[in-house]
């Protein structure tokens, strides 16, 4: 049975979505290794501090489900997510490095993820807790090669392929087309190491913000399932903004 | 004809050792089959048992779109009104005189946690009175716990305990989607662990009240499945047509268990096979009929060519000797039969212990077999017996039928 139904799709993706957003943009280049692409795409999303509202919308079949949230983040390392539709009104994540924290407001309690459910993610899920947890900069843990252009919803991009070189990865091979002009992630495809495509990520929505692209809509779909798909939107989004890192803690998760 | 038949009576009492062996070797070879069958009858019986009360009932009653996601036990299609369907089933007399129990259940994947360790797992759902009589776990509570008495009490398989190193009187963390999709936590204190003794079960089963999970996945009162146990499993697919006229709800769908998953038909397939391996049997026993009457033929040629240049016909030589053979697998049949139930008799008052042999096994089965008694398929073992015995005493009884007259009066 799919266990993994079991959680809450919408919560953890957010989080991963932070980590997706890494990808970022930046001005035009030429000339460029395929590390130096991924830099670029990751220097440009670099933040001390970012706060913003989102909705998760998670459609499965025919059924669509959406929910809000606000969240604040320090870096890709740091995030708290809270929940404000009504069903999940006041549930909480909490992600700092690789660990994360769920609290519930009906019980006044918080859970651990971790372990081997880390890394199964999230069966019937398109976005996995690994997704969610991934947080150092991609150009380390693999190696990138830069795999010619494509075009991409009619812009041009770099295509990027990228090999683990460490075995801490959710995937063995990942393929990123990079906006060549704002370098942001337009697709990424995701890949077992048997050479299976697993997930598919489509940015859906660009915007510039305080003098950077952000990718602001974000489309994951995991090929493994049927008509499955998440999409995630942000809104109100702030660079910067002066974050207390006591909020970043279990003590102030169960306040 | 009748002569012939006399005539095929009077030639087995001539060698009576010879007919007495082929007697037996039919006799025996019936009263394994009856044996094989009431055995295999048991077995699978266990098995359709244990699969049904546990799984699917012998019929499920469930909404349409639960049967399209059935093998991630959805929490969001719910049956709304189970009190009212389960009033039409008991309003009906020719379906409510079927069935031997009616009761509600849920089953959902969740995550367990405790200190930091995550475990995915099972949670059965269903009244703790009635599920005493499906799920039996009551009997497998381990010493120093006991059974659900109260809302808010679990039972868990002591694998899935050890795992996650809770015990008796530990709270256990349960987090799962609700049917409106909300991630939701509860916790339940653990008042025994049971041990089954099968794996897939003591490693990720839990049970819990109902009540408990209608609040805790937010249904509204409505349940995933009602499940219907018959007091005659055989008649699943005729009761659930019946019962499907009943219902009046939309999206609601009735399933006999056989048509649920693949079990039933790996079920049906090993009946099948088993089929095949009677005939196999009755083969193997007929075949000493076929030496026999091979060894009659030619010790009696010149009995033959006498016969036929009396004015036997090669029909009358044939059917001669077919009556002797298909005398010889009647009385087999009939007394391999009678050995047969007889043994299948004591086994279905007695069992047979299987406990060391069912424990290799990864799916929920009784340890005691009660072997079947069948009567039709044991009528059908005794024709098949009959027809295979007289079809194999045909070969030798051709051969008799075409000898030369001449050559066989001189032959001996």
């Amino acid at each position: 049975m799919n266990q993994d139904h079991i959680y809450s799709r919408a919560a953890v993706a957010a989080i991963g979505f932070i980590v997706l957003f890494t990808i970022g943009s930046a001005g035009r280049v030429s000339a460029l290794t395929g590390e130096e692409i991924l830099r670029k795409v990751d220097q440009n999303m670099a933040y001390d501090s970012i706060s913003y509202a989102a909705t998760f919308a998670i459609y499965s079949g025919e059924t669509v489900r959406t929910k809000q949230m606000k969240a604040v983040a320090v870096g890709t390392s740091k995030a708290l997510v809270e929940f404000t539709n009504p069903e999940d009104n006041g549930t909480k994540y909490l992600k700092i490095d690789k660990n994360l924290w769920i609290y519930f407001p009906s019980e006044q309690d918080t859970v651990k993820i971790s372990g081997h459910m880390l890394k199964e993610g999230m069966m019937g899920s398109d976005v996995s807790y690994e997704d969610a947890l991934e947080s150092e900069d991609l150009y380390k843990k693999y190696d990138v090669t830069l795999d010619g252009t494509d075009t991409v919803d009619g812009r041009l991009c770099y295509v990027l392929k990228l090999a683990a070189q460490v075995r801490d990865v959710p995937y063995e091979v990942r393929k990123i087309w990079v906006d060549e002009e704002r370098f942001t992630s337009l697709r990424e495809e995701m890949y077992a190491k048997s050479g299976r495509l697993l997930k598919v990520s489509r940015t859906l929505e660009v915007r510039q913000i305080e003098g950077r692209y952000f990718p602001v809509k974000v489309e994951m779909s995991d090929q493994l399932r049927q008509n499955s798909k998440t999409v995630f939107t942000m809104t109100d989004i702030k660079f910067n903004v002066p974050v207390n890192n006591s909020e970043f803690s279990l003590r102030n998760l169960s306040r | 004809m009748n002569y012939l038949i006399r005539m095929g009576l009077r030639n087995l009492r001539r060698n009576r050792r010879r007919s007495l062996l082929a007697f037996l070797s039919v006799g025996l070879s019936v009263m394994l089959c009856v044996v094989l069958q009431g055995f295999l009858g048991g077995f699978l019986g266990s098995m359709v048992k244990n699969y049904t009360k546990n799984e699917t009932g012998h019929i499920r009653i469930t909404t349409e779109g639960f049967i399209s996601r059935a093998e991630f036990f959805p929490v969001d299609e719910n049956i709304p009104d189970p009190a009212a369907i389960e009033k039409k089933l008991a309003a009906d007399r020719a379906v409510n005189d079927e069935i031997a129990l009616v009761t509600e259940r849920i089953s959902f994947g969740v995550l367990l946690e405790n200190g930091g360790l995550n475990k995915t797992a099972m949670a059965l759902a269903g009244d703790p009175t009635t599920e005493k009589q499906l799920l039996y776990l009551q009997r497998s509570i381990q010493p120093g716990g006991r059974y659900i008495e109260a809302s808010g009490e679990t039972i868990v398989g002591d694998k899935l305990a050890s795992d996650l190193h809770l015990g008796v009187g530990s709270l256990l963390k349960v987090v799962t989607q609700a049917s409106d999709g909300s991630l939701q936590l509860k916790k339940f204190r653990i008042v025994g662990l049971f041990k089954t003794g099968v794996t897939s079960f003591d490693d990720r089963i839990f049970q819990i009240p109902l009540d408990d999970a209608k609040q805790f996945l937010r249904t509204g009162g409505g349940v995933q499945q009602i499940i219907i146990m018959l007091k005659d499993y055989r008649n699943a697919a005729k009761v659930a047509g019946q019962i499907r006229t009943l219902i009046t709800e939309k999206n609601i769908a009735v399933q006999p268990w056989s048509a649920i998953g693949s079990f039933p038909a790996y079920f049906q397939m090993a009946s099948h096979i088993y089929s095949y391996i009677y005939i196999f049997v009755l083969f193997l026993g007929a075949f000493i009929i076929t030496n026999i009457m091979m060894m009659v033929v030619l010790e009696r040629r010149k009995e033959i060519g006498i016969l036929k240049a009396m004015g036997f016909s090669r029909r009358e030589i044939l059917a001669l000797f077919v009556w002797e053979g298909v005398f010889l697998g009647v009385w087999g049949s009939i007394a391999g039969a009678v050995a047969g139930v007889g043994i299948n008799l004591l086994t279905r008052i007695n069992g047979v212990d299987v406990g060391s042999f069912s424990g290799a096994i990864a799916f929920p089965m009784d340890n005691v077999i009660y072997f079947q008694l069948n009567l039709p398929a044991v009528l059908g073992i005794v024709a098949l017996g009959a027809l295979i015995a007289g079809l194999m005493s045909f070969l030798p009884s051709r051969r008799a039928a075409r000898m030369n007259v001449v050559d066989a009066i001189k032959s001996v």
